[in-house]
């Protein structure tokens, strides 16, 4: 009987606590999700060894069969390793200006919080972002072998090899990357890359088992 | 309860009878309503073409078939960037509710120094566009450890919507009496059920328009899901219908890109329409003053 | 129940309904403002004394040279008039559309909802889209404005608002009005609402014109909700960019480069970061004069009102 009457009014309680602070309940509800949510995809992030960006590209394949693709290259376990590629972005005579103005605030967000490691772009806007070394010197970053196998298509600048043309490249041929247009694609390393030797790695991929 | 969400009690509408007057009325909002909307036909009778129909926007309604809505539907991915959009949205739009209502009342309730400061900080934040300051917040992020999943863009729709949102409500206290509140003060309510049942339930219009304006500029923003998301499986709407815009060696396809902007604007006309009446409604209930 | 008064500070809190706890509210949306916007706007104002390109952040301190090369070269004047010329006009347009749309939707008109679905049609689209179809709006001769101007005999051709150095800036000024008024209307509904119907009655019974009800009963009862309009629009024209980028690219000349499109142009195409966060302190300084001193004015106007 008294017990009876305590559960009746904790549930009276319970019905006002609820009645009163719904919305500061459900609102803490939500924080808590995407807490767990975002704590969840931290700890149980998937290592990744490498962040490529290809802008402008205009690629047939999906980034998915670019991740699939690498890591297979790499012996990489695709349950705990990943390869982030970003083939979206564009910056030339976009129809619209403010999506170019977007594509730069990521790469510029990206390289700032030093996710980075490759980043590909039309020549004249590769040349353009180098003001103040912003691509790597390739020279001490590949070996010798990629490097005299690639001799014919590197860009070269005060010295530096920064870039490497994309049409010398297989692997952006089949993904139908920097295929069409005037412009050539040049693919750079960006100076802050966290995955140097990934990075000296897909451009070996991407040269193809020559 | 007593101070409870009051039941709707008004009889039931009169309209305005038919004047010259009235008939003015009409005709102007009439046509009013037909050059702001003559524009969007472009866009659905575009919609309407198939994919490579380049035939000037301007021919109107020349043919009738779904095939880009097709294509936009199944390039898009539709049914997850649906859910993606709908989860940020519906969650910034209550964060956003929840927060900036709580911060409004010390804001609009207390008169000191400090609370008129606090309020002119939180409306210089309404000065410096998010793109100016993208790369110190990717910064902090990453410094934070908190990593770009799909509810990261959240956080920063939450950030910016939270100037407008203290600015409109604590415009809106100063409507709400404070008499009643007074009045719950000498009853023994405590501070937070004094705000929870007595101010927040006043609030209503406010909300709703916040919910309004705040919503619509989330759901099509796209700035922050494209810094902040990398996977193709988190894109929200405007990021799936961005997809489409072309370059000067792929033109866009613009009756797939209109179709997308349909499907994306979709959603929302659907819950204006469905949720029109409790607009109304809710806006009317929730008027005091007096 | 009240603790003993006790002397307190000139200004500080002395009342007992509103008390200091409620601070406690302004908890998560402090925390959030400060971490994810006050703190990365700090470091913006860092990166203004720093010769930063927003690439490489091997940089070095310049002083006030971005200040005195953004003073010096032109750039801020020639924005700062765009911009004004820009906010003025759609700030006036947007909320007296948006507040005459508000006053008619408010009487008992039939189609209510219908009508206010449309008017916040526009708003529902995105600003790219919306910028494309505005292209076709304006396009010289066979555009939307121009086939009517053709079908009532006058000379479509000649109608080229886009390409007019002197008329750009307006006919991108249309397309945020079109957009945004809706928002402002929506404001504006939701303020008067609140204004009781039995003052409204008692002005009617008193004799006063539909003009006299607006001028003196509406108007001063929604005066804070105009506060807010006026505000939020004049802040977003101020702020303005995103009809510069979609739809002339700041052009003709330098006709519709506003303040903001102007930062962006220096860092991002310019890669002059260092710079553009100088710009942007000056400018941001410029909107919150604007500001303040117009929230001044109308809460003054608020209380006489």
């Amino acid at each position: 009987m008294k017990d009876n009457h305590l559960s009746s009014k904790l549930k009276n309680n319970l019905f006002y606590l609820w009645e009163d602070f719904k919305w500061p309940l459900i609102a803490a509800a939500v924080v808590l999700f995407v807490a767990v949510y975002s704590l969840a995809a931290a700890f149980g992030k998937k290592e990744t060894v490498i962040s490529v960006m290809l802008i402008d590209c205009h690629a047939d394949a999906s980034p998915e069969k670019m991740e699939s693709d690498f890591l297979t290259f790499l012996d990489c376990d695709p349950g705990k390793q990943q390869a982030e590629f970003t083939t979206s972005l564009l910056f030339s005579d976009t129809d619209s200006g403010s999506y170019t103005m977007t594509s730069l605030s990521r790469f510029l967000a990206d390289i700032g919080s030093e996710k980075l490691d490759i980043c590909g772009m039309r020549e004249e806007d590769f040349i353009k972002y180098d003001n103040s070394e912003t691509w790597m010197d390739l020279s001490h970053l590949l070996s010798a072998d990629t490097l005299s196998a690639l001799e014919a298509s590197l860009l070269r600048k005060d010295g530096r090899v920064i870039g490497i043309y994309a049409d010398a490249l297989p692997a952006m041929a089949e993904y139908g990357c920097y295929g069409d247009g005037s412009d050539r694609g040049v693919l750079g390393v960006i100076y802050n890359a966290p995955h140097r030797s990934a990075a000296a790695g897909y451009f070996d991929f991407a040269l193809g088992d020559a | 309860m007593a101070f409870g969400r009051k039941k709707d009690d008004r009889e039931k509408e009169q309209y305005l009878a038919l004047t010259p007057k009235t008939f003015l009325l009409y005709l102007v909002i009439i046509l009013f309503c037909i050059v702001v909307i003559s524009p969007l036909v472009i866009v659905f009778s575009s919609s309407l073409r198939s994919p490579d129909n380049q035939t000037s926007p301007l021919a109107l309604f020349i043919e009738f078939t779904f095939a880009s809505y097709k294509r936009a539907f199944s390039n898009m991915n539709y049914p997850m960037e649906l859910l993606n959009s709908i989860m940020t949205t519906g969650g910034s739009v209550l964060l956003i509710v929840i927060f900036s209502t709580m911060a409004a009342y010390p804001i609009g309730r207390i008169k000191t120094k400090l609370a008129r400061f606090l309020y002119f900080f939180f409306i210089s934040g309404l000065i410096i566009p998010s793109q100016m300051v993208i790369v110190p917040i990717a910064q902090t992020l990453n410094r934070l450890g908190i990593p770009n999943t799909r509810f990261t863009p959240m956080i920063m729709f939450v950030t910016c919507s939270l100037p407008f949102s203290v600015f409109l409500f604590s415009g809106f206290m100063k409507g709400v009496p404070v008499e009643i509140e007074e009045s719950a003060f000498i009853d023994g309510a405590s501070l937070g059920k004094r705000f929870w049942t007595v101010v927040f339930p006043l609030l209503q219009p406010a909300i709703i328009s916040c919910v309004i304006t705040q919503g619509l500029w989330i759901w099509n923003d796209y700035f922050y899901p494209m810094v902040f998301i990398s996977k193709k499986a988190q894109y929200s709407l405007p990021v799936g219908m961005l997809q489409f815009l072309g370059d000067k060696e792929n033109p866009a396809q613009w009756n797939v890109l209109f179709a997308a902007c349909v499907l994306c604007a979709l959603p929302l006309i659907i819950v204006f329409l469905a949720l029109q009446k409790q607009f109304v409604n809710g806006i009317a209930a929730g008027a005091v003053k007096g | 129940m009240a603790s003993q008064p006790k002397k307190k500070r000139k200004g500080a809190n002395t009342s007992l309904v509103f008390t200091n706890k409620m601070y406690i509210f302004l908890i998560p949306a402090l925390a959030m403002f400060l971490v994810f916007w006050i703190y990365p706007v700090l470091q913006l104002f860092y990166y203004s004394i720093t010769n930063f390109n927003g690439i490489n952040y091997d940089f070095d301190f310049v002083g006030m040279k971005n200040y005195a090369k953004v003073l010096s070269n032109g750039t801020l004047t020639n924005s700062m008039k765009n911009t004004l010329i820009y906010a003025v006009f759609t700030v006036l347009l947007s909320n007296v559309i948006g507040m005459a749309i508000a006053m008619v939707l408010n009487t008992r008109i039939r189609f209510k909802g219908f009508f206010r679905t449309c008017a916040y049609f526009p708003a529902l689209f995105s600003a790219i889209v919306v910028g494309f179809i505005w292209s076709y709006v304006y396009m010289p001769g066979s555009g939307m404005i121009g086939n009517l101007l053709t079908n009532i005999g006058l000379d479509g051709t000649a109608f080229n608002p886009l390409g007019n150095y002197k008329t750009a800036l307006y006919a991108i000024a249309i397309v945020e009005v079109w957009k945004g008024f809706g928002t402002t209307m929506i404001i504006y509904l939701a303020g008067l609402q609140t204004v009781d119907e039995s003052l409204l009655e008692a002005g009617r019974i008193d004799g006063c014109t539909e003009w006299q009800l607006i001028r003196k009963i509406k108007l001063p009862l929604i005066s804070s909700t105009v506060t807010i309009n006026v505000i939020l629009s004049v802040i977003a024209g101020l702020k303005a960019f995103d009809y510069s980028f979609i739809m002339t690219n700041g052009g003709p000349g330098k006709s519709t480069k506003t303040l903001m499109f102007q930062v962006y142009e220096t860092a991002f195409t310019d890669m002059k970061m260092g710079r553009a966060s100088a710009f942007s302190v000056l400018a941001f300084a410029f909107i919150i004069v604007i500001t303040v001193l117009m929230l001044f004015y109308l809460n003054k106007r608020e209380v006489e009102l």
